[in-house]
């Protein structure tokens, strides 16, 4: 005779009938893996964060000793770039994009001045940064320092975003006045999303007759790549500067790892940061 | 808290608070420098201002006019706990009648009496006011044993011409005087002395940090020992009680006061421009 079993716990038996019942159901099939994720409308690009939560400027300068660096006077002095950023829009832009800037400036009329060129180098850290505009101006090449804290600029505009291998576009100075020449009507062109990665610009800018130069500019080293200085110059021209800096007893120093400045978990410290600064600015202009 | 604390029964009696007097000096402070970065102006001009830290700031022993010198007394204020092992017996036995853990660095502060402060008694950044005038004394740089190109800006010699006379003095003398005069700018030790910088503004307090935005710069390296003290220049003496309240900071020192309220956390001078402040118009 079959006996009849009764179970006291059909959350764990493990007879048939019971094992049977809980899987038809409790058992769903899991979803199927995507090629794209589903929220990569909301995240950005590696590249490209929200500026105010990771900005090159907010990286610390490479100081040795080890006990000449002050972690709270960084924290202190990123917590200002924060509040700055707080009232003011500060797009994100790099060497070679075009921008306008409007400054305060007493003696102007209706106490403004606006200015646009194009970024040539962005320097420094914290509050001491400071970005160069260059633009011809009737026939007359004209260079601006602004420094991108101070609360004497009002507006900024980012007109055209464009990056370029190159950090330090000095050598625009001496090249196709083309690149540099920039209608103080120009209309904004419409940016990238800060999802999408950004084109590198890898073009290479026509040079001025080499008598003209200001500088030797296929002495600079790091070579920059935006320059076509093949036209005046051969590779053999370039080898004196690579032997200067690799050899004579320093071309090891490309592979010392202890001398290299170790960023690598940098941004993600910097981001959780940033985040605590801003309810830490929060609390503290409330207070006042 | 607070309250509880001054209605204790361990408590030991305060010492009085006498008012300032035309010609009294009050103690000062022990910081840490941190470093530089610029702050604006309200007319759009900026200045690179120090940036001091007073950590753990306690006064550890109080000399009175007879027991120093016959002519002012004197306190000893220490900033920066540190370790025991490395000091000796007699200041252990400073710190631990001041019920204060001993400290990285002292510096001796010289001051009439009628700035008397207990030993023990706390120094933070509201000891000074935005607006008041401050000197700095620090250890500058060492850069040892230098020669006379770099520690008296000599010109040297001509490398070109003469192999032998690149770095070096030249002419010591003449010879109406026929021996060299004392004082002569010689090759020798270069830094590591105690550098004074006086008439320096304070133009900006963090209360929570108890940080110091000096305008200018100091002698030192980051996170060298500083001596904070008012102005001694002629012209920010105060001569009066309202300059007193402008020039230097609460005498003999700063009482927190107990209210709900809390303190504001950053505390700036009247021309200078806090950062989330709305663009100037």
């Amino acid at each position: 005779m079959r006996t009849m079993t009764r179970c006291f716990h059909p959350a764990y038996c493990e007879l048939r009938c019971c094992t049977q019942a809980r899987s038809s159901t409790t058992f769903t099939q899991p979803k199927r893996p995507t090629l794209k994720a589903t929220d990569s409308k909301t995240s950005f690009v590696e590249g490209r964060e929200d500026p105010k939560l990771f900005s090159p400027e907010y990286v610390p300068p490479l100081v040795r000793p080890e006990w000449h660096r002050n972690q709270l006077k960084y924290r202190l002095e990123r917590m200002d770039c924060l509040r700055r950023r707080n009232v003011v829009n500060i797009p994100e832009f790099y060497p070679g994009s075009i921008l306008g800037v409007t400054v305060y400036d007493a003696y102007a009329p209706g106490n403004k001045a606006r200015f646009v060129g194009r970024c040539l180098y962005r320097d420094g850290f914290g509050l001491g940064c400071k970005f160069m505009l260059r633009n011809i101006v009737e026939g007359e090449g004209i260079e601006i320092i602004y420094q991108l804290f101070s609360p004497a600029i009002l507006k900024y505009e980012v007109l055209r975003l464009e990056k370029w291998l190159d950090t330090d576009l000095r050598y625009l100075r001496d090249a196709d006045p083309e690149y540099c020449t920039i209608s103080f009507d120009m209309p904004p062109e419409a940016p990238l999303p800060q999802t999408e990665e950004l084109p590198v610009f890898k073009g290479k800018v026509k040079m001025k007759d080499r008598a003209v130069w200001g500088y030797n500019y296929h002495k600079a080293w790091p070579r920059p790549y935006n320059a076509y200085l093949e036209e005046y110059f051969v590779e053999e021209d370039f080898m004196e500067q690579h032997e200067l800096h690799t050899k004579g007893g320093h071309g090891h120093l490309e592979f010392d790892i202890c001398k290299h400045y170790d960023t690598r978990g940098l941004k993600e410290k910097l981001m959780e940061e940033m985040e605590l600064n801003q309810k830490r600015i929060n609390m503290a202009d409330k207070k006042s | 808290m607070l309250r509880d604390a001054r209605n204790s029964p361990l408590n030991d009696e305060e010492w009085p608070l006498l008012p300032w007097e035309p010609q009294s000096k009050r103690c000062g402070a022990v910081g840490i420098k941190l470093g530089v970065h610029p702050l604006w102006f309200k007319d759009g001009t900026y200045a690179n201002c120090t940036l001091i830290q007073i950590k753990d700031c306690h006064v550890i022993k109080y000399f009175s006019k007879e027991d120093y010198n016959g002519k002012t007394a004197a306190a000893i204020i220490g900033g920066k706990n540190a370790s025991p092992f490395y000091k000796n017996e007699k200041y252990h036995e400073f710190c631990r009648d001041a019920g204060v853990p001993v400290k990285s660095k002292c510096f001796r502060f010289l001051i009439t009496e009628n700035a008397a402060l207990k030993p023990g008694t706390e120094i933070t950044a509201m000891h000074f006011r935005p607006g008041q005038y401050v000197d700095c004394l620090a250890q500058s740089i060492g850069y040892g044993f230098q020669g006379v190109v770099q520690r008296w800006h000599f010109a040297g010699g001509h490398a070109r011409k003469d192999k032998k006379w690149m770095r070096r003095p030249g002419s010591i003398g003449g010879s109406s005087i026929g021996w060299v005069m004392k004082g002569k700018k010689m090759a020798g030790q270069l830094g590591g002395t105690y550098e004074r910088t006086r008439g320096l503004k304070v133009l900006r307090i963090n209360t929570r940090y108890n940080v110091i935005y000096v305008k200018g710069r100091i002698s030192g390296h980051v996170n060298q020992f500083v001596k904070i003290t008012d102005s001694t220049l002629g012209k920010y003496l105060p001569q009066s009680k309202e300059q007193s309240e402008k020039l230097i900071g609460p005498f003999p020192r700063y009482i927190p006061e107990i209210t709900e309220e809390e303190l504001p956390e950053e505390i700036y001078d009247d021309n200078v421009l806090s950062l989330s402040a709305p663009p100037l118009v």
